[in-house]
């Protein structure tokens, strides 16, 4: 049995991160998976003491929830050194989406899943669950500045990206598009 | 020492990216806003680091959204309550407000969300009411800081999420929506969009009027935020490379010059907009004006442009009562709209060239450098090959498209003669010959063919145009003017979509000695960019069809002597002299620049010149310290154009100098003064930095001061026109 009070605090917790955790873990995932890894994380959630979470919960739901992400991908084989962010590249990369006239969003996406892993990383903590600076930093285990450093140097990637891409659209040219491809993996 | 300063420019981006996520330190802010005002590059990258989260964030949104299944929601339900262990009952209060949550959670956020958009609109017209306009060019100022400066409230209201400080994390009420992501994106452009429509209605009076609110998403896993934003053409639009116009793209922008803006009173963009980041729409066009520093690349070149497309575009907003869109002016356009009387050529050359430099009536500090070029008038009009290509497609039914192109073809066919031919396509689905190659002594014919057009159907350009192309070739006429024109409303929804498989068939077809004209019908901005970049790679014209006397003016006015190029491949090359010049920037014709290798290979398009034709281009010059000017003035750099022959392969080259005397504008030329005008009002209307001094009201003092004969009576327009969008912004 459970005090009213706690269960209250885990309900909250639940209502309020369900939505950006499954945003996130579908984009590492895909959308097949990312609801049981939320499930799990929940059911984690409520098997801790509430004294050992309460003031960090937030970048401890993730935490577990990346770890699990992550090991789900190591056990489909699909884990590389590099990306982690499957969902979001095979979503990009997706040809039925080619058609609905959505390039920009599309380059943009597929430039953040071509990031190194760990500015990719920052990326969608930031942009898909909304975690802070902080809390990005104890999610993945390092300093608050090496973060804002991560997202910079990610996000000027996508930037060149996008603005490359845009660049070969206006010119028609299939060679820019390719460049652009590149301006955003050697980018920044 | 320069690493020092490579890393102060690091850790300048670095802000800005922090900002823009909204994790500056609020200490930070107010250098950090200084910095942006001051320098163009830092704003340009600001601006496109904005739209790439914003297209990160749309890209994002369009992933699939699970939910947990209902065994599952049951089964953490449980597990909250702890071991089945009988359950204390929660407050009622909780209970009750779960229960409803759950149940009416989508009725719910669509009410959160229409609450959240009159209280926007209230806000905004708060926002409005409380600054009254002290000068009439605040008000476009005042409409962007209105959906800019919303960030701070508006977006909570927006939400539901109360007044929480630090809305990142759970609100004390429990919401089913993930509270994290949708309070951070204030800057989701949708929003901006929607903003912007409620601040249109309510400049017409509509307001409050939340009907007008795009429906929600109803995605239950999604927080009550709008659907991803549809932008046909954003692409185009906000991605415009801000150094594409250095030609290039080797060189920066140069930091401004001393921003003579920051103080100035009547500025208020830079300063008073508190958090402008995210607002591509306000950023949008000063990044194409940056300026360039001579010492970095003293050479700019460009492509001729005589379209004016954006002033009938710009006129027809107005008159219904609307503030244009920045983002689709295109100042050269506005310029080339009017008439100038510049000296015709008297020599071999087809074309003349004609400089002029006083001070920028926007900024004394500054200089402007007017060239002027002016073809040859036709001495006889030759023959004409037209072949008509008419969009019937369901799209063109309204009354602004086929049916006023009906009105202003058979305006055509009134000034058709005997050894003029025209053949008429119309194309839906498929391209049909509705009128083959006919003679215009037939006129009955061919304006029973018009008469006849209807619109329905989808939308297969490409085919049509290849069997234009093909009448025209078949009836192509040595020496004649041997034209397609193309008129549409720009949705080619069907057959080759592709827009570069249209543009290869263009190309492809120009080759052939045809030429493209587009006329553009319909108030979609999305088929504007495309049509013009048809026309260019067909090496033709391309106009804006908004009212009966402007098909009168491009179709019948303009095609007698317009379509007969005299000069083909037209380009513009100024090289400033670094000693006298410390940057400058180029006013308009930013989709024009090229790079400065391709001026002299004359297989590089350039732009064509009609007969009669004139093409103003303004540079506005930052001048280093140094003696004025004295009687004989000063060299500020070289002008050259060229061209080639209609006929010819080999480029033609003038070169002219471009000298100051030091003049202030008010004794400029009446074709300087009137230009600068209509450039100020283009400039303005940009949301362009650097213009202290610009206001509608001079430039209505300007233009009213230089209308000089104006036979047509295009000029008196003009001063219409600027008091009405005055009026507009009160």
């Amino acid at each position: 049995m459970r005090a009213a009070d706690d269960a209250r605090w885990l309900a909250e917790l639940v209502s309020a991160h369900e939505g950006g955790m499954l945003r996130y873990a579908t984009g590492i995932v895909g959308a097949a998976l990312a609801p049981d890894l939320v499930q799990e994380t929940f059911l984690r959630l409520c098997r801790q003491e509430r004294a050992a979470v309460e003031g960090h919960a937030v970048p401890w739901l993730f935490r577990v929830l990346r770890n699990q992400c992550w090991t789900a991908l190591r056990r489909q084989g699909r884990a590389t050194t590099d990306s982690m962010l499957e969902g979001v590249a095979s979503h990009a990369a997706d040809p039925e989406r080619q058609l609905e006239g959505r390039q920009g969003a599309d380059v943009a996406l597929r430039a953040m899943a071509e990031l190194p892993r760990r500015q990719g990383e920052a990326v969608h903590l930031k942009l898909c669950a909304g975690l802070s600076y902080q809390e990005i930093a104890v999610v993945m285990d390092t300093s608050t500045g090496n973060v804002g450093a991560l997202l910079h140097q990610g996000l000027q990637r996508v930037r060149a990206a996008v603005v490359a891409a845009q660049a070969s659209r206006v010119h028609g040219d299939a060679e820019a598009e390719a460049a652009a491809v590149a301006a955003g993996e050697g980018g920044a | 020492m320069a690493t020092s300063e490579r890393e102060e420019r690091e850790a300048e981006a670095r802000q800005v990216v922090d900002r823009l996520l909204g994790e500056l330190d609020p200490g930070a802010e107010p250098a950090l806003q200084e910095r942006l005002s001051a320098d163009l590059a830092l704003k340009a990258l600001d601006a496109e680091m904005s739209d790439t989260l914003a297209l990160l964030r749309e890209g994002l949104d369009g992933l699939p959204q699970p939910e947990r299944s209902e065994a599952q929601q049951a089964a953490l339900q449980a597990a909250i309550e702890g071991d089945g262990a009988p359950v204390p009952a929660p407050p009622t209060w909780w209970a009750r407000w779960e229960a409803a949550l759950r149940e009416h959670r989508r009725r719910l956020q669509v009410a959160i969300g229409l609450l959240g958009g009159v209280a926007a609109g209230a806000m905004a017209l708060l926002v409005w009411l409380s600054e009254p306009p002290q000068v009439a060019n605040l008000a476009p100022t005042m409409l962007e800081e209105a959906t800019a400066a919303e960030p701070a409230e508006v977006p909570e209201a927006e939400h539901g999420l109360g007044a929480a400080p630090e809305p990142r994390y759970a609100p004390p009420e429990p919401q089913d929506a993930p509270s994290a992501a949708p309070a951070r994106r204030p800057q989701h452009p949708q929003l901006r969009r929607e903003r912007r429509s409620e601040l249109d209605d309510l400049l017409n009076g509509a307001v409050g009027s939340s009907g007008s609110r795009p429906p929600r998403r109803p995605a239950p896993s999604a927080s009550p935020r709008p659907a991803p934003r549809q932008r046909p053409r954003a692409s185009e639009e906000l991605f415009a490379n801000p150094y594409a116009h250095d030609g290039s793209g080797a060189s920066r922008p140069a930091r401004s010059p001393a921003p003579a803006t920051a103080a100035h009173p009547t500025m208020p963009t830079q300063e008073a907009a508190p958090s402008s980041y995210g607002s591509a729409r306000s950023l949008l066009p000063t990044r194409h004006y940056g300026f360039v520093d001579t010492r970095h690349q003293p050479v700019s070149s460009f492509a001729a442009d005589t379209d004016t497309a954006s002033y009938a575009r710009l006129r027809d907003r107005l008159s219904d009562g609307l503030l244009p869109d920045p983002g689709t002016l295109r100042v050269e356009e506005l310029i080339n709209y009017f008439d100038y009387d510049y000296v015709p050529p008297a020599g071999p050359h087809p074309v003349a060239v004609h400089t002029e430099v006083a001070s920028a009536p926007w900024n004394p500090r500054h200089r402007l450098l007017r060239i002027g070029i002016k073809a040859r008038a036709a001495a006889e009009i030759g023959p004409r090959n037209l072949v008509l290509v008419v969009d019937t497609s369901g799209s063109m039914r309204s009354d602004d498209r086929l049916p006023l192109l009906k009105q202003s073809l058979l305006q055509l066919v009134d000034g058709l003669r005997s050894r003029d031919r025209v053949a008429v396509v119309a194309y839906a689905e498929q391209a049909t010959v509705v009128l083959p190659p006919t003679s215009g002594s037939e006129r009955r014919v061919i304006r029973d063919a018009i008469s006849r057009l209807s619109a329905d159907g989808m939308t297969n350009g490409s085919d049509a145009l290849q069997l234009a192309y093909q009448l025209a070739e078949q009836g192509l006429m040595p020496g004649a003017n041997n034209r397609v024109l193309l008129a549409t409303d720009g949705a080619f929804n069907a057959g080759e979509t592709s827009l570069s498989a249209l543009r290869a068939l263009i190309t492809r077809l120009a080759g052939s000695g045809v030429y493209l004209s587009v006329l553009g019908f319909g108030h979609e901005a999305g088929g504007d960019a495309t049509l013009e970049e048809l026309a260019d790679r067909g090496n033709g014209n391309y106009a804006f069809i908004d009212s009966p006397h402007e098909a009168h003016r491009v179709l019948v006015r303009e095609t007698s002597d317009r379509l007969v190029t005299v000069a083909r491949d037209v380009k513009f090359q100024v090289a400033f002299d670094p000693e006298r010049v410390a940057s400058y920037r180029r006013v308009g014709y930013e989709n024009r620049a090229m790079a400065n290798a391709d001026f002299a290979d004359d297989r590089k398009d350039g732009g064509e010149l009609g007969a009669g034709e004139d093409v103003t281009v303004f540079y506005e010059l930052e001048l280093r310290e140094g003696p004025a000017p004295g009687a004989t003035g000063a060299h500020v750099g070289s002008v050259r154009v060229r061209y080639t022959h209609p006929g010819g392969t080999t480029g033609r080259q003038l070169d002219v100098s471009a000298i100051d005397r030091g003049g202030a504008w008010e004794e400029a030329s009446r074709d300087f003064r009137f230009a600068a005008a209509v450039a100020e009002l283009g400039l303005l209307q940009r949301r362009s930095t650097g213009i202290p001094l610009a206001s509608h009201g001079r430039v209505i003092e300007m233009a009213a001061g230089a209308l000089g004969p104006d036979r047509d009576g295009y000029r008196a327009q003009f001063v219409d026109l600027v008091r009405l969008s005055r009026g507009l912004l009160r």
